[in-house]
């Protein structure tokens, strides 16, 4: 054969072509998945690294999630007011705390409390929020017999001086708050609650107080306060004893 | 441009003109359906994902031709690295290529394919290549160059030593007799 002939006949090669259905399907293969932008292999590369991290370490994950989403629902549930949804859980942290605290400092965190519970309340009246009302005057009526019941169980702690001052200090801080709050609540139905709610806690801190000062020296001025605390002790008028006896150092 | 061509649309193109080709190119080197459907397949798998990125990167690939030749030379060296041996091809490789023809009419066409073919194998890769594109392709000079990432020069040197050795395969040049 020569070249000339070979180089003609050559062409009879394109009759090898490719099965029709195999150049078809190889097409919509093709096609059927986008090849991967450099941002989409960026992500597959961080999806399969967090499937490996994932699936290698999902007890430590799965830990620190709960402990995670935990904290922020109690994080979230701070700025919560009676009534609303995440309140129990404020309550509930509030508790927990109380529960590893030493025992001498538990007085002072109920005081605390107790004064959160006011704050509420206050917030309650100011923005007008009337469902919440209720609630708010509840809590705060249990934060002052939780304190009360804790200030007869230790009734021989209140003695000690530092703690003495930091409860004395506390309700002044209270009573102020309180009558603010009152002013705020004056043409709704919280006063009377209000008032009432307090009575345990101010008997039961009055009557520490009024013993305590018995027990030391005071001058004719403190003195008349003193007799002027227990007749507003003996007439059921504690918040008037006890703002009394508040008074009885300035004098 | 107001409007920017669809990638795929434009390679759905690209495809269409050299699936045959391509996988035509690649079966003449593996002898294997199979083979060159896996190379041919991998070929273009290749070439969308460069187009599409050049598509997004503004990178033009010149001659896209070209560019997908050379991936399936590089797929068919890669292959017979692998296998480290060239299948031997067979009457059978050869009847398997798609035709509806009469019987009579395919059975001379498959055995002018399979002696063109069997000269074909007998030159060297290199030459195989140059006359598989020039004379059976139909491609010029120029496109050979950017196949071959040579100069059209030095593609013109090789297609005539092809063709030398095409000679003499087919017994046109005569070997000079050894010296008695």
């Amino acid at each position: 054969m020569e070249t000339q002939e070979f180089l003609a006949k050559i062409k009879v090669l394109r009759n090898i072509k490719p099965r029709q259905e195999w150049v078809s399907s190889l097409k919509r293969e093709l096609f059927a998945e986008k090849p991967n932008s450099s941002f989409s292999q960026v992500l597959e590369v961080l999806k399969s690294g967090a499937e490996f991290l994932l699936f290698r370490y999902r007890g430590a994950f799965i830990t620190t999630l709960t402990i995670m989403i935990f904290s922020a629902v109690v994080a979230l549930a701070q700025n919560s007011l009676p009534g609303d949804f995440l309140y129990p859980v404020k309550q509930l942290s509030e508790k927990t705390v109380l529960l590893v605290l030493p025992s001498k400092e538990k007085t002072k965190a109920e005081l605390e409390i107790a004064q959160k519970r006011l704050e509420e309340l206050e917030t309650v009246a100011k923005n007008n929020q009337v469902q919440k009302l209720a609630p708010a005057v509840k809590e705060y009526k249990q934060a002052l017999s939780s304190v009360a019941r804790k200030l007869a169980q230790d009734s021989t702690k209140v003695k000690e001086r530092d703690l003495a001052r930091t409860v004395v200090e506390k309700t002044e801080k209270l009573l102020e708050k309180e009558n603010e709050v009152a002013q705020t609540l004056a043409t709704e139905i919280g006063v009377k609650d209000l008032a009432n709610a307090a009575i345990p806690y101010y008997e039961s801190l009055a009557k520490e107080l009024l013993e305590d000062l018995k027990a030391v020296t005071l001058n004719d001025a403190q003195k008349a306060v003193l007799e002027e605390a227990q007749q507003a002790i003996d007439k059921g008028d504690y918040q008037t004893a006890l703002e009394k006896l508040l008074s009885v150092n300035s004098k | 441009m107001i409007f920017k061509k669809n990638p795929q649309e434009e390679f759905g193109k690209i495809y269409d003109e050299y699936i045959e080709k391509i996988y035509r190119f690649v079966f003449l080197k593996t002898n294997s359906v199979e083979t060159a459907q896996d190379i041919v397949s991998e070929t273009f798998l290749r070439g969308w994902k460069a187009f599409s990125k050049q598509s997004s990167n503004g990178k033009k690939i010149k001659h896209f031709s070209g560019f997908l030749y050379r991936i399936a030379k590089n797929l068919i060296i890669d292959y017979y690295r692998q296998k480290a041996k060239v299948q031997i091809i067979s009457f059978e490789n050869v009847t398997m290529i798609a035709n509806n023809d009469k019987n009579f009419e395919k059975a001379n066409r498959d055995t002018e394919i399979a002696s063109i073919k069997k000269v074909l194998q007998k030159l060297p890769d290199d030459y195989q290549d140059i006359i598989i594109w020039h004379y059976l392709e139909d491609l010029s000079v120029p496109e050979i160059a950017q196949i071959m990432e040579k100069s059209e020069e030095a593609v013109r040197v090789q297609l005539s030593r092809a063709l030398k050795a095409l000679k003499t395969e087919l017994g046109v040049i005569k070997e000079p007799d050894s010296p008695s």
